[in-house]
């Protein structure tokens, strides 16, 4: 009986071993696979801007205003404008939603519209725009925004970034600027400009060579390297800071050698930069607030270029340490390197996407300079840029959409932007000699 | 009187010895148990088999010389794009070397009725002769197709691309059932993909979402929910647009119409 009982219980076992009784277990199969679609077709939204309504004192502002934010929003990529010939609303049609007929618009084709007024008194503009998603009915922006008569411009920039922060959730780019090295009469200079290549202004006059620029996360303070003369007749490459609120200059570091390639971290708590005071070129972590540097890689071969994944906790760099120069990633302090590109001769000056999800590269193929783009940990690598010259030092915009570079396509190099899949490519700046090493910064809390 | 005992005898009958054959016995019968269950197991339900799409094999040989776009717009249909294709392409029936197939015979002259059977005799050998060759020539084509299909794709066929080069796969599915639904959950998502689209804006953000889909066997939508939405209204709107405009949905199989009416598909917008 005993034996009985034991195999009974053995046998229980073996089954709640195996699983639920078979038949039960075909009721429970579900297939929880999910199947991707795969990447959806693109279309660019009809976009219709009608123009904005104004009297005779403020039709300038009026058109500056249209002409400036058509401009930003055209930058973009994303819209097609509507002719205004096609438009069949009456004038005395109002700007928000239920006091206009949807009909007027969806009838033409027009997806978003953008409807605004100026009014003027002395001393301010004031503009009122609404964006309306005519298709489903829906006001998605409603924003009154007051200014100083000359600042039309910049309420355009404005108006154009909510726009988009309206339909992305992501801030616009159009208060943004780029930095660049220019070469203008043999010496190399400091230069920024508005993120669509306008406004250009210089920023430094050392007549020496100044390079490699770096904005901090605030966009307030710009950091470069400069070879910079000593008592001893030498020149050292040293590190420098222009603050833009105070308009001062601060010399960052002048260790012996190289201070070089500075990028801010994203939390504003120092710099990484490499430095070869101690012989052979590394990374450091240099916090000017506390006056410490803070060694991060420790290697036999050159590192330089570091770069900032978003959130601050991850460094790329490129590093020779394993024969040709390539793509390398670590932690914030220098722990766990790996190399993440062994394609191509060698690779240079990486950028990390704001969104955290890219890398672009320069890799050096068939004797010139490409641009690539792939994922952090080293897949998917996809080209950019072929048969355009040499292409050089790209930087992701702060909303991740576009790509600055360099290029010498034309023969000199000049800075162009691109979108992140590489197209669209449109050139930036003219007339200011060879320019490299554009950076492009977050929108300034402040114009300057 | 002491009796001399062998050095290896142990005295029998002891507690840890009855413990000994006790666990040996139910270490025995829990042996035959499991055995015992696993040929329940399946004699009475054979396991379901694994869903296993094909696998395909990515060698980075060196950085892409291929733009992006190029490569979008080149590149040759993934197997899977293939498999939905509804017919191949007809395979050559007919050699190319005349050399491999004997001539026609020739037609017997009316006048020679004498020589009509010898020649019918010779014709009929000839036949069966140039059957024979012609056999042996298809088999020699279709064993050069075979080769040829495990060759590398020349340029022709599709772009040789270097970096990210998709080379020939190795299917991990064997399996014909599965093969069979998974091909209609194929061309469910190819039909989906026709109407899967999004403005630029919304492109750019890399939102996702996953929808679970009911489809009766008239191909139309019975019910259909987000399993997971992507937060943003808009995203979910293109979503419910895309599912909306690809009605009527390819017919079900009749041996998965079940399957699909009511566990239903899931798919995931865009991964």
């Amino acid at each position: 009986m005993k034996r009985f009982v034991w195999f009974g219980g053995f046998t229980f076992v073996a089954l709640a071993i195996l699983g639920a009784p078979p038949w039960a277990h075909a009721q429970e199969a579900q297939p929880n696979a999910y199947i991707a679609v795969g990447k959806a077709k693109t279309r660019k939204t009809v976009f219709a801007f009608p123009e904005i309504q104004s009297d005779a004192n403020t039709r300038e502002a009026a058109r500056a205003i249209r002409e400036t934010a058509t401009a930003d929003l055209t930058f973009m990529d994303l819209f097609k404008f509507m002719d205004g010939r096609a438009f069949i609303e009456k004038p005395d049609a109002g700007l928000q939603v239920g006091t206009f007929q949807n009909s007027d618009w969806t009838s033409i084709g027009a997806e978003l519209v953008l409807k605004a007024k100026v009014t003027r008194t002395e001393a301010s503009l004031t503009l009122d725009a609404y964006l309306t998603d005519v298709s489903g009915s829906k006001q998605l922006l409603g924003k009154r925004y007051l200014a100083t008569p000359t600042e039309a411009r910049s309420v355009a920039h404005t108006l154009a970034n909510d726009v988009v922060t309206a339909l992305t959730g992501s801030p616009g780019i159009f208060k943004t600027k780029i930095a660049m090295t220019c070469e203008k009469g043999g010496k190399k200079e400091i230069f920024f400009m508005d993120f669509d290549g306008t406004n250009v202004r210089q920023l430094t006059r050392h007549r020496s060579i100044a390079f490699a620029p770096a904005w901090n996360p605030d966009g307030t303070r710009l950091a470069y390297s400069l070879f910079n003369p000593r008592r001893d007749h030498t020149k050292n490459i040293d590190l420098f800071e222009f603050d833009f609120v105070t308009n001062r200059l601060r010399l960052l570091s002048n260790r012996t050698g190289m201070n070089s390639g500075a990028a801010y971290a994203p939390d504003g708590k120092g710099l990484a930069l490499t430095m070869s005071f101690m012989g052979n070129p590394e990374l450091f972590l240099l916090d000017p607030a506390a006056g410490t540097i803070t060694r991060l890689t420790k290697s036999l071969g050159v590192d330089v270029d570091p770069t900032w994944s978003p959130d601050g906790s991850k460094l790329a760099f490129v590093s020779s340490r394993s024969g040709p120069a390539m793509v390398f990633t670590m932690n914030r302090d220098g722990s766990n390197p790996q190399r993440v590109t062994y394609a191509g001769q060698y690779n240079a000056t990486p950028s990390w996407s704001a969104r955290g999800n890219k890398l672009a590269f320069a890799g050096w193929l068939d004797g010139r300079f490409d641009l690539f783009i792939m994922n952090p940990d080293g897949s998917s690598i996809e080209r950019l840029t072929k048969n355009q010259g040499n292409n050089e030092d790209p930087h992701f915009s702060p909303d991740g959409n576009f790509i600055v570079f360099s290029s010498d396509r034309t023969g000199s190099k000049n800075v162009y932007v691109m979108n992140a899949d590489g197209s669209y490519v449109k050139r930036l700046t003219f007339g200011l000699g060879n320019c490299t090493t554009p950076k492009w910064s977050v929108p300034p809390p402040r114009s300057f | 009187m002491a009796v001399a005992l062998p050095m290896d005898a142990r005295p029998q009958g002891t507690g840890e010895d009855r413990d000994l054959r006790l666990g040996l016995r139910i270490s025995l019968l829990a042996h035959v148990a499991l055995a015992i269950g696993l040929l329940i197991r399946a004699a009475v339900a054979p396991p379901d088999s694994i869903p296993l799409p094909p696998t395909l094999r990515v060698d980075i040989v060196g950085l892409p010389d291929q733009l992006k776009s190029e490569a979008e717009t080149l590149a040759p249909p993934s197997e899977e794009e293939t498999s939905a294709q509804t017919s191949p392409p007809p395979s050559r029936a007919e050699p190319e070397d005349d050399s491999l197939v004997a001539p026609a015979p020739a037609r017997p002259a009316p006048k020679a009725q004498a020589k009509v059977k010898n020649s019918e005799k010779t014709a009929a050998k000839a036949k069966a002769e140039r059957d024979k060759k012609l056999k042996s020539a298809l088999n020699r084509i279709k064993s050069l197709n075979k080769i040829s299909d495990f060759e590398e794709p020349s340029p022709k066929s599709g772009v040789r691309i270097k970096g990210n080069r998709i080379s020939r796969g190795t299917s991990l599915s064997g399996d014909a059932r599965e093969s069979s639904v998974l091909s209609y959950d194929d061309t469910v998502r190819v039909h989906l993909q026709q109407n899967w689209s999004l403005p630029v804006w919304l492109a750019r953000q890399e939102l996702k979402a996953k929808v679970m889909v009911r489809i009766d066997s008239r191909g139309r939508l019975v019910d259909w929910h987000f399993t997971q939405a992507s937060g943003n209204p808009q995203f979910d709107e293109q979503v419910k647009r895309a599912l909306r405009e690809s009605e009527p949905y390819p017919r079900p199989p009749q041996n998965d119409a079940q399957r699909v009416a009511l566990q239903g598909l899931r798919f995931a917008f865009p991964l």
